[in-house]
C-alpha cells in the first residue's frame, strides 16, 4: 500500500504552489500535477497527469488518449516505466471524489507516494469520505513536508529563508529560464512572513510625468 | 469583451475629450511607483476604486512608459468563463491556428505563448471575474514557465471580489486604491487636465467641483466637454459661473 498525505494550505500561499512546482523533476520520480482549472472530469486529470509527466498533449486524439479508460492506462504506464517514487497533486481540493479516488488507485498500482495538496483549511467531506479506507497523513503546513525530508530523500530540498540568498541560488534546479529562476528565488526572499508588514515602497525618486497644460 | 495590444491615448480619455492631458496626480505617480515594482518582480497586482476615478488610463499611461511591448490588456464586460478567458487571451497573444477544443491543450499553447518573452497582462473590469477564472489566471501565473505579471483592474466591489479569494491574496503583491481627488487635489490638477481651465479662477473651479465635478474625472470630462462648447458658442476664452451655471443645466442639477 503506497503511502498517502494530504497537505492542508488553508491560506493557498503562493510559496507551497511555487514551492512544490519548483520540485516537479520526473526525471528523478517527482511529478507535480497542475491540474487544469476548469477541467473536472476523470479524462481531463488523466491528460494532466501526462502532461505532468511530460507527455505531449497535443495530439491526444492522434495518439489515441483521447479517452478516458486509454488516458489512465497510459498514465500508469508512463509511471510505472518512469518509476515515478511520489506524484504530488496541487489542488486537489477542487477534484471530484472519482478523480480522487482513481488517483489512490493509480498510488496502488504504480507503487508511487501521493501528496494531495488541498488549498483549504480541512479536507472536503466528500473526497475525506474517499479517504476512509485508505491509511493517510494529514500534514498542516510545508514544515511537516519539510520535516518528512527525513523520511522521503527528496530530490531538492525546500528552500530555507534562513540560508540566505545564496543558499537558495545553489539549491534550486537550474532549468531555461534563469530569469524565471531569479523572480522565483526573489518570491521566497521577498515575501514577508504573515503578520510583517508588506514590501517597502520604492525609494527612487518617482518619475513624474510632465504637467501639461 | 475586447482585446487591444495598442491604444491611443485619446481613447483613454472618457469621451475621447479633445485637448484632455494626463496629470500626474498622486494616485498616478504612486501608481506607476507600484507598476515599477509589479513588473520588477513579476507579480501580481490589483487597482480598485470607484468608476471614473482614472483608474484604467492610468494604468495604460503608465504602462506606455514602463512596458510598452509588453503590455497584453483584456477587458470584461459581462460575467465571463474560463473558456472566454482562454479565448480573448489567444486573439489578445495573437496566436495563430485554430482555438485548440480541450482545455488543457488551450492551456498549453498559452503557456508557450507566455513563456516566450516577458508580458503583463492587465486585466480590467476584474470585479466580473468567477472563482474559475481566479483559477485560470491563477494557473497561469503558477507555471514555472510563464514569464508574466498580472494587474487586475477593477471598480464597484472588485476589492472584495479579490480579497475573499485566498489564492490571490496571498499573490497579490500590491493593492492600490484609487480615491476622488480632494480639493485641494482638484485646483491643483484640473488647470494641468484641459487647456479650457488653465487659466480659470481657482473659486470656480472649487464652485464646478462642489457642484458637479465631486474628484471624479469622469465627472470632469463631462463638465469640461460641455464648457468647451459653451465656450466656443459665446466666443469666451475661459469659464465663469454663467457659463457654469449652463453646464451644470445640461448635467441634470439645478443651475438652471
Amino acid at each position: 500500500m503506497a503511502e498517502v498525505r494530504v497537505l492542508l494550505d488553508p491560506g493557498d500561499d503562493m510559496q507551497v504552489s511555487v514551492g512544490l512546482l519548483e520540485r516537479h523533476d520526473p526525471a528523478r520520480g517527482q511529478v507535480v500535477v497542475h491540474p487544469t482549472p476548469g477541467a473536472r472530469s476523470l479524462q481531463a486529470f488523466a491528460h494532466d497527469v501526462l502532461a505532468a509527466l511530460g507527455r505531449a498533449v497535443n495530439r491526444l486524439d492522434a495518439e489515441q488518449l483521447a479517452g478516458t479508460a486509454a488516458a489512465w492506462r497510459a498514465v500508469t504506464a508512463w509511471m510505472v516505466t518512469g518509476q515515478t517514487g511520489e506524484l504530488v497533486v496541487l489542488r486537489a481540493d477542487r477534484l471530484t471524489a472519482s478523480v480522487w479516488a482513481r488517483v489512490l488507485e493509480l498510488g496502488r498500482e504504480a507503487g508511487t507516494r501521493l501528496l494531495l495538496v488541498c488549498h483549504a483549511p480541512q479536507i472536503p467531506a466528500q473526497l475525506a469520505a474517499v479517504l476512509a479506507c485508505a491509511g493517510h497523513q494529514v500534514l498542516t503546513g510545508p514544515p511537516q513536508v519539510l520535516d518528512s525530508r527525513s523520511a522521503y530523500p527528496h530530490p531538492w530540498p525546500w528552500p530555507d529563508a534562513a540560508a540566505g540568498a545564496e543558499g537558495d541560488a545553489e539549491d534550486l534546479p537550474r532549468f531555461l529560464y534563469p530569469h524565471i529562476r531569479n523572480y522565483r528565488r526573489k518570491a521566497w526572499i521577498s515575501w514577508a512572513p504573515p503578520g510583517s508588514p508588506g514590501p517597502m515602497p520604492s525609494t527612487g525618486t518617482p518619475a513624474r510625468l510632465p504637467a501639461t497644460g | 469583451m475586447s482585446a487591444w495590444s495598442g491604444i491611443d491615448e485619446r481613447d483613454d480619455h472618457y469621451l475621447g475629450l479633445a485637448g484632455a492631458n494626463v496629470v500626474a496626480t498622486e494616485a498616478l505617480l504612486m501608481l506607476r511607483d507600484n507598476l515599477a515594482d509589479v513588473l520588477a518582480a513579476k507579480a501580481m497586482m490589483c487597482v480598485h476604486g470607484d468608476a471614473g476615478l482614472g483608474k484604467t488610463l492610468s494604468v495604460n499611461a503608465s504602462l506606455s512608459a514602463l512596458a510598452p511591448a509588453d503590455v497584453c490588456r483584456v477587458q470584461f464586460r459581462a460575467r465571463p468563463t474560463p473558456r472566454d478567458i482562454r479565448h480573448v487571451l489567444f486573439d489578445a497573444l495573437a496566436i495563430s491556428g485554430t482555438p485548440p477544443t480541450r482545455p488543457i491543450e488551450f492551456d498549453a499553447l498559452l503557456k508557450d505563448a507566455l513563456s516566450e518573452r516577458f508580458r503583463v497582462l492587465v486585466c480590467d473590469e476584474a470585479q466580473w471575474l468567477s472563482r474559475e477564472c481566479f483559477e485560470l489566471w491563477r494557473h497561469l501565473w503558477d507555471d514555472r514557465r510563464t514569464d508574466i505579471a498580472i494587474v487586475f483592474v477593477g471598480g464597484g466591489d472588485c476589492y472584495r471580489v479579490l480579497r475573499r479569494e485566498p489564492m490571490l491574496s496571498s499573490r497579490v503583491y500590491v493593492w492600490q486604491e484609487f480615491r476622488r481627488l480632494d480639493r485641494d487635489q482638484v485646483l491643483a490638477v484640473i488647470p494641468a487636465y484641459h487647456p479650457v481651465w488653465a487659466a480659470a479662477d481657482p473659486a470656480d473651479i472649487a464652485y464646478a467641483d462642489v457642484r458637479a465635478g465631486h474628484g471624479n474625472f469622469r465627472a470632469w470630462a463631462k463638465i469640461t466637454a460641455h464648457v468647451v462648447t459653451a465656450l466656443a458658442r459665446l466666443g469666451r476664452d475661459r469659464p465663469d459661473r454663467e457659463i457654469l451655471q449652463w453646464v451644470f443645466s445640461r448635467l441634470g442639477g439645478s443651475g438652471g
